[in-house]
């Protein structure tokens, strides 16, 4: 008799541990893969639709807290992430990237590395973005990666994992809101990989 | 044959019992997180400064952690409200540059911003008030209504050059975010 109660309760726990990572793990799985199909898709640039908006499922609401926690609104600032390069693979902190662009209808647009964890990366420069008054406004080109470029602008990586960019765009022009998909945004070519 | 229907009917059982133990966790996670990841924030910013109470969090590095993709363009003062009791008041000295506050609820949503160029006078000052409170208001300052009773306030400063960094540092150390009762 004790010893059907002891295994009763151990199915029981093991049930409820299984039930905490399949309902846990879903969740996740289901809030990132919402995430995505509420992007729009520019080039390697992805941006949320729904950043810094109000009245959104419990979904979108969970992307946010967990992806975009204290962002503005599309008329505010303008988000693009990219994690892969302009073939479509992912971003490599070991690899060498050549970022070129042009003029963005933008007040102020500034371009940031990220580790696989979102959070800055640790380099000996400590130099964790580029802007246009590193650059200029109009043609430009800089580096990313782990070395520095012979010549130019370099925003460093710590050569570990994989990372991403992240595109701000300060008070965007209307023009630039309607079109986000289809404006121009810098490209990223990968030059060199170990 | 009985034994094996038993133990078959027995791993059915257990199994619809997980699933929807599973699908109940999975509603509540995805309801629950947004609430979660703000308690955690506003949290760690009453452990530091307290409710009604800027605080000005150092230039962003690789040591910062509180708050996923931060700026490393940016200053961030930010205040962790809590309306329940009385409203609170912001006061801001406003840069010539790129600068902002907005205002999120307790579940993330933004209901509030302002800017630079939307401000007069280079210096912002405002009420910021319960929805539905009425609001002792003497010197009949702008009144922002918040959804919920608590969230966070936060002020965005750009560095536009190292050379302007120290003065802008200085000018965003002017805010106040303040419990408001006048008499």
């Amino acid at each position: 008799m004790a010893g059907g109660m002891t295994g009763f309760i151990g199915r029981f726990i093991a049930c409820c541990i299984a039930a905490l990572v399949i309902g846990i793990g879903s969740a996740l799985w289901a809030i990132d893969r919402g995430e995505e199909s509420r992007s729009i898709k520019n080039g390697p640039w992805r941006t949320n639709l729904e950043v810094g908006t109000s009245d959104l499922d419990a979904y979108s609401k969970s992307a946010i807290a967990l992806h975009a926690l204290l962002a503005l609104n599309r008329t505010e600032a303008i988000y693009y992430v990219a994690e892969t390069d302009n073939d479509g693979a992912k971003l490599n902190a070991a690899c060498q990237y050549r970022i070129s662009g042009s003029h963005m209808d933008t007040r102020w647009w500034t371009i940031t590395a990220y580790g696989s964890d979102h959070f800055l990366m640790k380099t000996d420069q400590e130099r964790y973005s580029v802007s246009m008054l590193d650059v200029g406004d109009d043609e430009f080109t800089f580096a990313v990666g782990l070395n520095p470029p012979d010549k130019g602008a370099w925003l460093p990586t710590n050569g570990k994992d994989n990372f991403s960019l992240f595109l701000r765009l300060y008070s965007p022009s209307e023009e630039f809101l309607e079109a986000s998909d289809t404006v121009v945004l810098p490209s990223i070519v990968r030059e060199e990989c170990p | 044959m009985t034994r094996i229907g038993a133990f078959f009917g027995s791993i059915v059982r257990w199994g619809i019992f997980t699933a929807g133990l599973a699908a109940i966790v999975h509603v509540v996670f995805v309801f629950a997180l947004p609430s979660l990841v703000m308690g955690r924030l506003q949290s760690q910013l009453i452990k530091q400064s307290g409710f009604n109470t800027i605080l000005h969090a150092p230039r962003p590095n690789w040591e910062s952690r509180q708050v996923v993709r931060p700026s490393p363009d940016l200053l961030y003062s930010i205040c962790a409200y809590n309306l329940s009791l009385d409203p609170v008041r912001i006061i801001a000295e406003v840069p010539d540059s790129y600068w902002s506050l907005s205002m999120f609820t307790d579940t993330t949503d933004n209901y509030f911003v302002v800017n630079d160029l939307q401000t007069d006078d280079n210096k912002i000052e405002l009420i910021l008030a319960g929805a539905g409170t009425r609001v002792n208001n003497p010197e009949d300052l702008p009144i922002i209504e918040s959804p919920t009773f608590s969230g966070v306030i936060l002020l965005r400063t750009l560095i536009t050059s190292e050379d302007d960094y120290a003065s802008l540092d200085k000018k965003r150390r002017q805010a106040r975010c303040e419990t408001y009762a006048p008499n």
